[in-house]
C-alpha cells in the first residue's frame, strides 16, 4: 500500500443526515466522489421529501455546492449533515 | 385568512421538537411564546459574533408563512444581516423585507414586500423555482446557511 493509499482511506464515507424538521437522523454510506446534489436527492427521497434542489449543510452551517463531489465539498466520514434547499434569495 | 390561535399553537408545537433539535445542533437557543405566537432564536452572527435574535411571528401559520425579522437582543432594535451570495446565488437578506423568500410573509406585496408574482402569501407552499422551506426548522436552517455567508450585521 502506498502512502497515498493510507491517507486516502476507503472510497466511501458514512454520514448522519438530519432533515431539520425531524429529530431523528438517517445514516448513509456513499462514494466519496458522489455529487452532493445526487446524495442529497437520495437522502430527500429517504425522508419522503420531494425537494426541488436539495443539498446539505455542514455542522458549521455552510451550505454545500450541489455540483461538487462529496469529498471536494469537505464531507468526511462520520460527519453530520442537514438536508436543506439550495436556492438563493430573490 | 384567519386561522384560530389554538390551531396555530398546535401546528407550531407539532414542529417544535425538530426546531429545538436543529437549533441546539447549531448553537441557537429557542423560545416559544404561545400567547404572542412568537418563536425566537437567540445566538450570534457567525462572522462578527454580535448577538442576534431571529424572530418568527406566527399568526396565521400555516395558512400564511411566518413574518421573519431580526433584532439586536440587547436593545430590541431591528437589524439585518449583510447580504452575501451563497454559492453564486443571491442572499435571502434584503433591505426591503428582511428575508426575500417565499417562506417570509414580509416578502409579499400584500405585506409591503416586493413580490406580487408569487400568487400571494396564501400560496407560499406552491411557489416553485426559489429557495424552498416549508417547515419552521427548514426555514431556520436556510437562514443559518445564509448567515454563514453573511459578513456581519448592518
Amino acid at each position: 500500500m502506498s502512502k497515498d493509499d493510507k491517507t486516502q482511506g476507503p472510497p466511501t464515507i458514512t454520514v448522519k443526515v438530519f432533515e431539520p424538521s425531524s429529530p431523528s437522523p438517517k445514516e448513509f454510506t456513499w462514494q466519496k466522489t458522489m455529487r452532493v446534489g445526487e446524495a442529497a436527492r437520495e437522502a430527500a427521497a429517504a425522508f419522503g421529501l420531494a425537494a426541488e434542489d436539495p443539498t446539505f449543510q455542514n455542522s458549521s452551517g455552510e451550505i454545500l455546492d450541489r455540483n461538487k463531489p462529496l469529498v471536494a465539498a469537505g464531507v468526511r466520514d462520520g460527519d453530520t449533515l442537514e438536508l436543506v434547499s439550495a436556492g438563493g434569495g430573490v | 385568512m384567519t386561522v384560530p390561535k389554538a390551531t396555530t399553537v398546535a401546528t407550531v408545537e407539532e414542529e417544535l421538537l425538530g426546531v429545538r433539535c436543529y437549533a441546539e445542533r447549531h448553537g441557537w437557543a429557542v423560545s416559544w411564546d404561545p400567547e404572542t405566537l412568537r418563536l425566537t432564536f437567540d445566538g450570534t452572527h457567525p462572522s462578527d459574533k454580535r448577538p442576534l435574535r431571529v424572530i418568527a411571528a406566527l399568526d396565521g401559520y400555516r395558512a400564511l408563512p411566518p413574518a421573519w425579522s431580526f433584532e439586536d437582543p440587547g436593545t430590541g432594535a431591528a437589524c439585518l444581516p449583510k447580504p452575501a451570495p451563497v454559492l453564486g446565488q443571491s442572499s435571502i437578506f434584503h433591505d426591503g423585507c428582511g428575508i426575500c423568500a417565499p417562506f417570509n410573509r414580509c416578502a409579499y406585496k400584500q405585506h409591503a414586500g416586493p413580490h406580487q408574482d408569487w400568487g400571494g402569501p396564501e400560496s407560499w407552499l406552491n411557489v416553485r423555482g426559489h429557495v424552498q422551506a416549508t417547515t419552521l426548522a427548514a426555514m431556520f436552517a436556510v437562514i443559518v446557511g445564509h448567515l454563514k455567508a453573511s459578513p456581519g450585521i448592518k
